[in-house]
């Protein structure tokens, strides 16, 4: 059974995981990779650092992200911050109330 | 091996097997990976010296980050398919190894050590890309790798042109790939060309519904001045290379890989810029809502763009 909820685990995880990616930078307003592993070890999500990169790095390709180079001062290196665009907004909403839809769904049923 | 040697080594795996993406993208890739591994090993405790192998085990192997991207992309991984025996593989990751240890012991791979863009301004010298490509105003060349876009005269072959603009055209586009551009405003209603190229290809001018084209992309390591009638639209496409701009006399559109842009404003007129410079520095140029603005647009993703 193990295995089972291992392979559940990471396919549930994957849209879960978007979505708080979005929600999180929505509330931080904009956010740099660390931080953001950061932020989410600090909720108990864990988030392998190599997962993370590829997965802002498809989010920006779809449009849902931007992203800024922006260099603290003149000698510190280069950060690449992360907001969400137009269609990142209206996409989150959706995907918020979807995701609420369905957790209503599991509390019913267990009811 | 030193904290270097080990990052770099990394990073140059990354990019080995990130090759399916274009190199932008993985110039990309790396330096924000490179942007984190600084970070993190700053936040790291304990042994510093051991902080760097912490931070790069966290990451996870190039091999599996780099596919992850990829797999992200949609692009599917190659396997490597299995031939000879364990010894044969042994054998050669044994020898690839070592020649690696010595290769990065001894040339530390200066590629990945300098940042993307470095601009020395005193000196009117950019590179690019770790010095792949190099900008240097001071002697007028532009260097691609080895090849070097003769901008100061000498040798190559000349190639002139000239085409009268008729009515029907509103916009002149120009590609171009690894050159030295001029643009300037000409005196008539001709576009003139003048250009010094490695070899003997004369640029292509198409006119195809109202957009006249001059096609510089084959002429490579050009240097080229053209002069634009007053008041057309003209639209620039370059890969590689080094724009001056003098005075520009009607809207203007440029997209610019990697190189430098200088635009020399004529005081006469009121000019709405929108520079944008992804990697790299510009200089401040003012936006204006008046009527009669002429609409300068310039997009770089490395590189400079500078106002005289």
């Amino acid at each position: 059974m193990q295995l089972d909820l291992d392979n559940w685990r990471v396919q549930v995880k994957k849209g879960y995981l978007e979505l708080c990616l979005l929600l999180l930078i929505r509330q931080q307003k904009r956010m740099y990779g660390l931080e953001i592993l950061e932020k989410l070890a600090s909720l108990e999500l864990t988030l392998k650092e190599g997962t993370l990169y590829p997965l802002l790095s498809r989010m920006t390709g779809d449009g849902l992200l931007s992203s800024t180079w922006e260099t603290a001062n003149l000698k510190g290196h280069p950060r690449k911050f992360y907001a969400l665009t137009k269609k990142g907004v209206q996409s989150l909403n959706e995907m918020e109330d979807e995701f609420l839809r369905m957790t209503d769904l599991v509390s019913k049923i267990r009811k | 091996m030193n904290r270097e040697v080990k990052l770099e080594h990394y990073l140059l795996q990354l990019d080995r097997e990130l090759k399916p993406l274009p190199v932008s993208r993985r110039a990309e890739i790396i330096t924000e990976i490179k942007a984190h591994v600084i970070d993190a090993e700053a936040k790291m405790t304990g042994d510093p010296e051991r902080a760097i192998d912490r931070v790069l085990e966290d990451l996870g192997s190039p091999k599996m980050v780099a596919h992850k991207y990829l797999a992200e992309k949609g692009i599917a991984v190659e396997r490597p398919r299995r031939r000879g025996g364990a010894w044969f593989k042994w054998l050669a990751i044994g020898t690839v190894a070592f020649f690696g240890l010595v290769f990065f012991a001894g040339m530390s791979a200066i590629w990945y050590f300098s940042p993307l863009v470095k601009i020395d301004d005193e000196k009117g010298r950019i590179l690019l890309l770790g010095g792949l490509i190099d900008v240097n105003e001071k002697i007028g060349q532009v260097k691609i790798g080895d090849l070097l876009v003769n901008a100061g005269g000498g040798d190559g072959v000349e190639v002139k042109g000239e085409e009268t603009l008729t009515g029907s055209v509103r916009v002149l586009k120009i590609p171009f790939n690894t050159a030295k551009l001029d643009l300037s405003v000409a005196a008539g209603r001709k576009i003139t060309w003048d250009c010094k190229a490695a070899s003997q290809t004369a640029p292509e001018v198409a006119v195809v519904a109202g957009v006249m084209t001059l096609n510089l992309d084959k002429l490579n390591l050009v240097k080229c001045a053209v002069a634009v009638p007053l008041g057309l639209a003209t639209e620039v496409r370059g890969v590689n290379g080094h724009m001056d701009i003098e005075k520009p006399g009607g809207p203007l559109d440029i997209a610019l890989d990697n190189g430098k842009v200088n635009i020399k404003t004529d005081p006469a007129r009121t000019y709405d810029f929108e520079v944008k410079v992804k990697n790299g520095l510009k200089d401040f140029f003012p936006r204006s809502a008046a009527k009669n603005a002429l609409k300068v647009k310039v997009n770089v993703i490395n590189g400079l763009v500078k106002k005289e």
